[in-house]
Formats: C-alpha cells, structure tokens, sequence
C-alpha cells in the first residue's frame, strides 16, 4: 500500500541558505536544531535559512548528521570529529556561532563560544582586537584611564598571536 | 564623548520596554560616531557578512564572555567604547580563587582580594547589576588563601552593596562563604529580593549564621541546596531554617547530602516539617554508609514523616551517578 511504504521512507527536508543553495536532509538529522524543528512542526518540508550561508550551512549540515547517529560505541569519534570540527580560523568560528545561534542548535552554541573563549584567553587586547576586527575608538588618555581602572586585569605577559 | 555610569543608567532607564536592538542602539547614542558604524557595519552584515564580533547577537557575546576568565571578561572593557561595558552585563560572573592568589607569600591575599571585588562592586553597582543575574563564588580546599576581612576593609566594600545585588542565583562553593560572612553585615539593609536559587557548601562551623542571614533575607527562595561535610552542622543550620521567613517559599531542595543516616535525616524531617511550598526533595545519601537496603528503609522512613506541604515529593538517589 502507499501509505506504509511512505512511511518507511525517511521524511525529507530541503534547506535553502543564504546563497540560494538548496540541501536535502533526513527530517530527523535537521531536528537537532530548534529552528527547523519549529518549522517542521508547522508542516514545513522546505526551509530557508536567510541568515546561514552556503559555506557554514555544509559544515553545520555535516556536523548535525554525525551529532544523530551519536551512539554509545561512537563517542571517541564524536569527540575527533568535534574537535576538527572548531580546528578553524576565527572567521570561520564567528560565522558558524551565528548561524548556530539562529539555527538554535545549543550544544554546538555551547561547543563554539568555548572554542572561542578558549583561544583568546590570555590574548593582549591589541590581539583581540585584531582577532574581532574592532577599531579602537578611545582616545590614548581614555585608554589609559580604564586600564588604571582595571588595573588588576592587565598585569602580566599577554599572548600577541592571532591564531 | 565620554560615557558615564549616571549616563548609561538614564539610557537604560530610556530604553526599557523596548526591543533589545534599539537598546544597544540607544547606548549609541552617547557617540555620533558609533551610531555612524553601527549603521554602517550592520548595512555591511547584510550584503557582505564581515566577520565583526561586535555584530554578533548580544546572547553569542554573553555566551563568549561568560565562558572567559573574569580577567580576560574585564580586559574586553578595552577594546572599543562600544565594548566598555560588555563584560559588566554577562548574566554570570564566575569568581575563582586563582584571583586573589597571590604569587609573593608575603602579599596577604586579601589585599588583591579586596581591590577585585571593590572594582567589580562598584562598576555593577549601577543598573547593570541587574543583568548580573548570577553571581557564583568558587574556592578550591585551601582555605589558607581565603581572604579575611577587617571591618575597614568591609566598609571600604561596601556591605549594603551586595543587597542591592539582582542576584538571582547565588552558588557559595566550599571555603568561599567565609568571605560572604565578612561582606554581609548582621543585617542586610534591604532583602535579597531577586534571589531564587542559593548553593551552599559548608565546611567550618562560621559558616552558619552567613547562610542564616542569606536565608532568612530572601524571601524569593525557591531552590535551596545545601551540601555539608558535617552532620550536626546541617542539624542546626536546618533548626535555624526552620524558624525563618524565607524557608516557608522554598520550592525546592535539591541534594540534601546526608552523611550518615541518623542524624541528616533529622534534618530532612524538619524540613518538611516546615516547609508548606516545597515541591520537590532530593536526598543523596552518602553511599559510603548507605547501601541500597538501608536506602529502602530510609525511604519507607520518610513516608512517615510530617509534610506542611501537600505535594512534596521526596526522593532518594540511592545509585551513584557517574557524570
């Protein structure tokens, strides 16, 4: 009959990015993410994604397909692939976090703001800054005053590198 | 333009009620040329995705900062005017011991201690303590390099300070009550009233009539958990608790850690006894003494007991969790 063999068949659902890239994946790799579980909840097969773009949604598409088929056996592998998962460049880091964060996917929310926190630790502020790429507003004087102000935080021997 | 505390409170004031967007646009305001980069750099966000942090959603920022050190939260205070008060209103601080520790023995570590905590206090003494929704103390086992207060330096703090605090969720890990002991005066001026979850550690019996003021000075309470390494210590902390106001709200007491059979369940007892609002109990006996069928009989023990609330539900851990 038609209706059981639809049911055996995996429900699909086509995300379309940014770039107008469209990818079709299982309804339940893409339920991970609250956003499109919404949505699907709503009856919606196609979803775009106006804030993803095409480079972070193929990373996050692979990243959400491993996270399901999580297992028990395969929790070192989980483990390897997360770690080259966010094994990238900051603005590849600040991309995938707000995609993330609009795809409402928590536990690689969680994953990336570490990830990021971790590596600027201990960074100079000229570093972060570079690393954010924010331009410095503040007047040498100014500066100064708030660095006297937190005086406690900026003692000590900062890391310079951008990576 | 320079951009004062006072200045930033009458924005925040202005900007309630509305949206979160237009309220970081509102703090622009303070500077022509912000408002100019912020138009600008939001306009670049949608046609060419720069990869400018500060374009991140508030939420992701919170989330990055909360997970840094609060030494490198404050350095980011530098970064751009748009940054100076970031670091002020992630919605938890995480202060650890490796702050105060100094390197020089001779140093006494409360002096590094006491300018920490002055700067903190004072900068989110503003209506950014508001956003400053937890505040979480932790110690490690050395109690050696807790800070001790004089009663100047208490002053100099500002005691009446902390109960102004929009705290609302407190989490006093071992060691670090002591130094709340010497902040909170006998009295808090005005009540805890925002503070829904407290987390206390207890080791030295000092300990105490801190967390009986804080106690009785948040009649918000909902979640109260209690972790002691001595017994009798619990018994009279839960004897006091069992006289004050705020127990009566308490909603929820998570993981009574019950040393030895007889005498933590005493204070289990009264707890229930006094407590008509709570909904739910957990009990994590120590599994060093309690085996599962002494835990059973703990658990048909309990069913006796005397409840002033008509939903409590008790509940006995009686495996260990491995997480």
């Amino acid at each position: 009959m038609a209706s059981t063999t639809e049911t055996k068949q995996k429900k699909m659902l086509i995300l379309k990015s940014a770039d107008n890239d469209e990818f079709e994946i299982e309804e339940s790799v893409g339920v991970q993410s609250e956003t499109i579980k919404n949505l699907v909840e709503d009856g919606f097969t196609f979803v775009p994604l106006p804030n993803v773009y095409t480079k972070a949604l193929i990373k996050i598409i692979d990243y959400l397909k491993k996270h399901a088929n999580k297992t028990d056996s395969n929790d070192e592998e989980i483990k390897t692939f997360d770690k080259d998962f966010v094994n990238t460049t900051f603005d590849d880091l600040f991309e995938l976090v707000s995609a993330a964060n609009y795809l409402h996917i928590s536990c690689l929310m969680n994953m990336l703001c570490q990830t990021i926190a971790d590596r600027i630790k201990d960074k100079s502020p000229e570093a972060v800054r570079k690393i954010f790429h924010i331009n410095c507003d503040y007047t040498p004087e100014e500066e100064a005053k708030i660095r006297k102000a937190n005086a406690q935080a900026f003692e000590g021997q900062f890391d310079e590198s951008l990576d | 333009m320079k951009l004062s505390i006072s200045g930033t409170a009458f924005q925040m004031n202005n900007a309630e009620g509305f949206s979160k967007s237009f309220f970081v646009f509102q703090r622009d305001v303070s500077s022509a040329n912000s408002i100019f980069h912020h138009q600008q750099s939001s306009c670049l966000w949608h046609c060419t995705m720069p990869p400018d942090i500060t374009d991140l959603p508030e939420n992701v920022v919170n989330a990055i900062l909360m997970r840094l050190p609060l030494r490198d939260a404050v350095r980011t205070s530098i970064l751009s005017k748009k940054w100076r008060y970031k670091w002020c209103k992630v919605p938890q601080l995480t202060l650890g011991d490796e702050l105060w520790k100094t390197t020089n023995n001779l140093l006494s570590p409360s002096i590094k201690f006491t300018a920490i905590m002055y700067n903190i206090l004072t900068l989110h003494s503003g209506p950014e303590w508001h956003s400053a929704s937890a505040l979480r103390f932790s110690s490690g086992t050395d109690t050696n390099c807790l800070p001790h207060f004089s009663p100047v330096q208490v002053e100099a703090l500002g005691p009446s300070k902390i109960s102004h605090l929009a705290l609302e969720n407190l989490r006093l890990e071992y060691g670090s009550v002591q130094f709340l002991a010497a902040v909170v005066p006998r009295r808090l001026s005005s009540a805890l009233n925002y503070l829904k979850r407290l987390y206390v550690s207890l080791g030295e019996l000092d300990d105490l009539s801190c967390s009986f003021r804080l106690i009785r000075s948040s009649p918000c309470l909902q979640d109260l958990e209690v972790k002691v390494s001595m017994e009798e210590l619990m018994m009279k902390l839960m004897k006091f608790a069992a006289f004050i106001r705020g127990i009566e709200y308490v909603k929820r007491v998570g993981r009574v850690r019950n040393n030895r059979h007889k005498a933590g369940n005493g204070a289990i007892k009264l707890l229930l006894a006094k407590s008509p609002m709570l909904v739910r109990m957990l009990i994590e006996p120590n599994l060093y003494w309690v085996d599962k069928e002494k835990g059973v009989k703990i658990l048909a023990e309990l069913t006796t007991y005397k409840r002033a609330s008509r939903i409590a539900k008790a509940e006995c851990q009686l495996e260990r969790k491995w997480t």
